[in-house]
């Protein structure tokens, strides 16, 4: 016994000095299966670099897609875009046999084919996949492909229709590109809450209004311990960062780990910042309608983060897909 | 690239990973089984009825009363002051890692040690352990370590107390598990163990280690039990061989018992019945009859599980008393207290398969933590044994299979306690007939809980 005393009081002076939390969490890109060069093709893609990819210099979309390779498809991940000022533009490219596409990537802008394009702009990969101790069951079982989403802050011109011509740097030097279509609306016309507005004090679901029953306000398996405090309680005394998702009801890689994200983000910012995760519908059915808060913050679609910082001013909101890198700098900007 | 930039022909494709509008991404459901639940639960029980008479016909006299032990080999080296020593001193090492953990690691459940190695590895793992490998706990028990290093008063016991303190301390650990929250927060858990820790030692040096091991330690008296189900047990230094089960009719008479046994069986029930819709329904009337009184939800929530979770004891405890009443109803004239702890120990089998069926994969799945937990147990980014970067594999154990290996233990279980209970019976009653004739009620009792673990299974989903 009097060996081990002084070795459980190095573990104490040990843990006295420790460096948190924080170092027990790694780089995204590890998370990443190294098999095929999926790695090492997310890890290119991480820090895509403008000069790699052609200045629109007056030409068209059309005129610069005829200088791409032409066959993978262009998935977008999140579906309100507004104009003036930046907006987030998360996206996937996927081969003709399903697989997505990693590299540097970058997309350019239009209203048409046949108009002058806009961009680039870079999108760089982010990674899905949280910490193996962070995910849920959906998300460990998934066969889904999907290991990091890309995402642009792109600028349109003005509202309206606009083509868009993503392009992904393959490993042997070829540009291929993918086309889509997104609709633009006007910022003023945009009904969700922005960055740099306060937010609206709504009463998110915890797990006394459900009655001690967590399985009523969170699908996730196993359910997440995000459910402790009231929104409207804690807004504007203290940095909150406010989930809408379910993690049952859309479990695919590309919307369901957002909820295991934001679990990883709680273990690491935990302290500084309440997390809060909503669920989506109505007794977690489709059919039964939105939950009450995704109602009060006007949301179309699922999921979203907002961050709002300790004066109650929101300074991160992200729709659709989200990985590890952007989670976390939105949790950062609330701090 | 124009006709593909043209017809926009991606846009498809675009509808695959757009955020979740208006439809399921894929929805997660129950296995389908290939036959219905109530057709397991009728196939169940023809099992039982099908051994009860089998044990009738074949089992004449009794065979697991007689001990049959003989020492194993190196019997006496695996059971050396020396290997105990070691083993208590491991037990000591874990407690203090657990209690530190909780103070100094992180503050939720799923970055610390505390919760996952307390609720799971210890509570449900080293039940299997002890079923397979005997008195485990006793040997790595960190209070039996720590009390044997300390002075002892060594007053009498009061026999009347027996083994109630095991089960209070049994109850308020489930309650502290099932109810209170508390596992969310390992600082609070930890505290719980610490309280408890304090009490043993004080309680072992008032009245002795052993006795306090043998009748008021919850979880040795709780371990002990099943280590009565395996084919090791060591006795006066020696690690020995026994057949399986034999050590459950040498269960020492002490007040308290049955209750205990009650708890053991009985708050398993209440864990099953709260994950189905039946209790979720009933719960919810109670905590809304609660909250309009003025009383929070949490509140109310907790004080209709403490409900639930007696509520389980009392089913269990009325459902044994039942089949106890008819067995003395058959004659013999043997009294309801003798009879009442003569058929207690074929209990345990069901407490164990109760565990088995509703922890296993609890086990198998979210067991794994303690794994990475164990590299970096205080949260201090260590990788202390490489696994820090470890997650759940949920492959390890198909699901699909889940409910038949489930049934297959209920099953299992059960015919082992009819067994222990006839065997019993042959030797209570001087007359076969009469012992054959008081086991119907018992395989009433046997078929009852058979039923309900099936039920709890299924409500689980």
């Amino acid at each position: 016994m009097h060996r081990v005393l002084p070795l459980l009081l190095l573990a104490l002076i040990a843990a006295g000095c420790g460096s948190g939390s924080d170092a027990a969490q790694r780089d995204p890109v590890q998370n990443v299966p190294s098999e095929n060069g999926v790695r090492e093709g997310v890890k290119a893609a991480a820090t895509p670099d403008e000069a790699a990819f052609p200045a629109a210099g007056g030409k068209t979309l059309q005129q610069l897609a005829d200088t791409m390779t032409a066959g993978p498809s262009l998935a977008v991940a999140s579906s309100v875009f507004t104009t003036p000022g930046q907006t987030r533009m998360a996206f996937g490219m996927i081969a003709a046999d399903g697989t997505p596409i990693y590299g540097p990537t970058a997309i350019y802008v239009a209203p048409t084919p046949g108009d002058q394009a806009v961009g680039p702009f870079v999108a760089p990969a982010d990674v899905l996949l949280t910490d193996p101790r962070y995910r849920s069951k959906q998300a460990a079982t998934t066969q889904d492909p999907f290991v990091a989403v890309y995402a642009a802050e792109v600028e349109f011109p003005a509202r309206g229709k606009y083509a868009v011509l993503a392009t992904t740097k393959t490993s042997d030097g070829k540009l291929v590109g993918a086309t889509g279509q997104v609709d633009v609306s006007s910022k003023k016309a945009d009904p969700i809450p922005e960055v740099g507005s306060k937010a609206p004090k709504v009463h998110t679901e915890t797990l006394a209004s459900a009655g001690g029953d967590v399985t009523k306000i969170d699908t996730r398996d196993p359910p997440s311990d995000m459910h402790k405090v009231d929104f409207a309680d804690v807004v504007g005394k203290k940095p909150v960062a406010l989930l809408f998702a379910t993690p049952q009801l859309c479990q695919s890689r590309v919307c369901g780990p957002v909820t295991d994200i934001e679990l990883q983000m709680q273990s690491k910012y935990g302290d500084r910042m309440d997390f809060i995760h909503q669920e989506v519908y109505n007794n977690n059915q489709i059919n039964d309608g939105l939950r009450e808060p995704l109602r009060e913050f006007h949301l179309p679609t699922e999921p979203w983060l907002f961050v709002v910082n300790a004066k109650g001013v929101i300074t991160a909101r992200l729709e659709g897909s989200i990985g590890v890198h952007q989670f976390e700098e939105a949790v950062k900007s609330g701090l | 690239m124009r006709r593909a930039l043209t017809a926009c022909s991606t846009a498809a494709a675009a509808v695959l990973v757009l955020p979740g509008v208006a439809e399921a991404h894929g929805l997660v459901q129950r296995q389908q089984l290939p036959i219905p639940e109530w057709l397991f639960a009728w196939a169940a029980a023809a099992v039982l009825v099908i051994s009860f008479f089998a044990l009738a016909v074949l089992w004449p006299e009794p065979r697991l009363e007689r001990e049959r032990w003989r020492p194993a080999p190196a019997g006496r080296a695996f059971a050396s002051p020396v290997v105990q020593s070691v083993c208590g001193l491991i037990g000591v090492l874990l407690l203090v890692v657990t209690l530190l953990a909780g103070y100094l690691g992180a503050g939720t459940a799923l970055d610390n040690w505390a919760p996952t190695f307390l609720l799971i590895t210890f509570w449900v793992g080293l039940v299997f352990a002890s079923i397979l490998f005997g008195g485990l706990y006793r040997a790595f028990s960190p209070f039996r370590a720590i009390g044997r290093a300390l002075p002892s008063l060594n007053r009498p016991y009061p026999e009347r107390l027996g083994r109630w303190p095991a089960a209070a301390g049994l109850l308020i650990f489930t309650w502290i598990e099932l109810v209170s929250g508390w596992g969310e927060t390992p600082a609070t858990l930890v505290t719980a163990a610490l309280g408890y820790t304090v009490l043993t030692l004080a309680a072992q040096c008032y009245w002795g280690v052993e006795t306090w091991t043998r009748r008021g330690e919850a979880f040795a008296v709780y371990f002990d039990m099943f280590a009565r189900m395996s084919v090791f047990e060591t006795r006066d230094g020696v690690l020995g061989l026994r057949r399986p089960l034999s050590g459950l009719p040498q269960l020492d008479r002490a007040a308290g018992t049955v209750a205990f046994v009650c708890v053991m069986i009985g708050t398993v029930t209440f864990d099953g019945l709260s994950q189905g819709q039946l209790w979720k329904d009933l719960s919810a009337d109670v905590v809304d009859l609660l909250d309009g009184l003025g009383i929070g939800a949490l509140t109310a929530s907790k004080i209709a599980a403490t409900f639930g979770l007696l509520l389980g004891v009392g089913i269990v405890a009325g459902f044994y008393r039942l089949g106890i009443e008819g067995a003395r109803s058959v004659g013999g004239g043997l009294s309801f207290s003798k009879l009442e702890f003569g058929f207690v120990h074929s209990l345990i089998p069901i407490a164990a398969v109760y565990v088995a069926a509703h922890y296993l994969t609890f086990l198998v799945f979210e067991g794994q933590a303690v794994f990475y937990l164990a590299s970096d147990p205080f949260g201090q980014g260590w990788n202390l044994f490489g696994t820090v970067n470890w997650g759940i594999d949920y492959g390890l154990f198909p699901q699909k299979d889940t409910w038949y290996v489930q049934v297959a233990v209920v099953v299992i279980g059960h015919v082992a306690a009819l067994m222990l209970a006839h065997d019993r019976a042959l030797s209570l009653y001087r007359d076969t007939r009469l012992a054959v004739r008081s086991q119907y009620w018992m395989l009433g009792v046997m078929v009852g809980f058979t039923s309900l673990a099936l039920w709890l299974l299924a409500q689980a989903g």
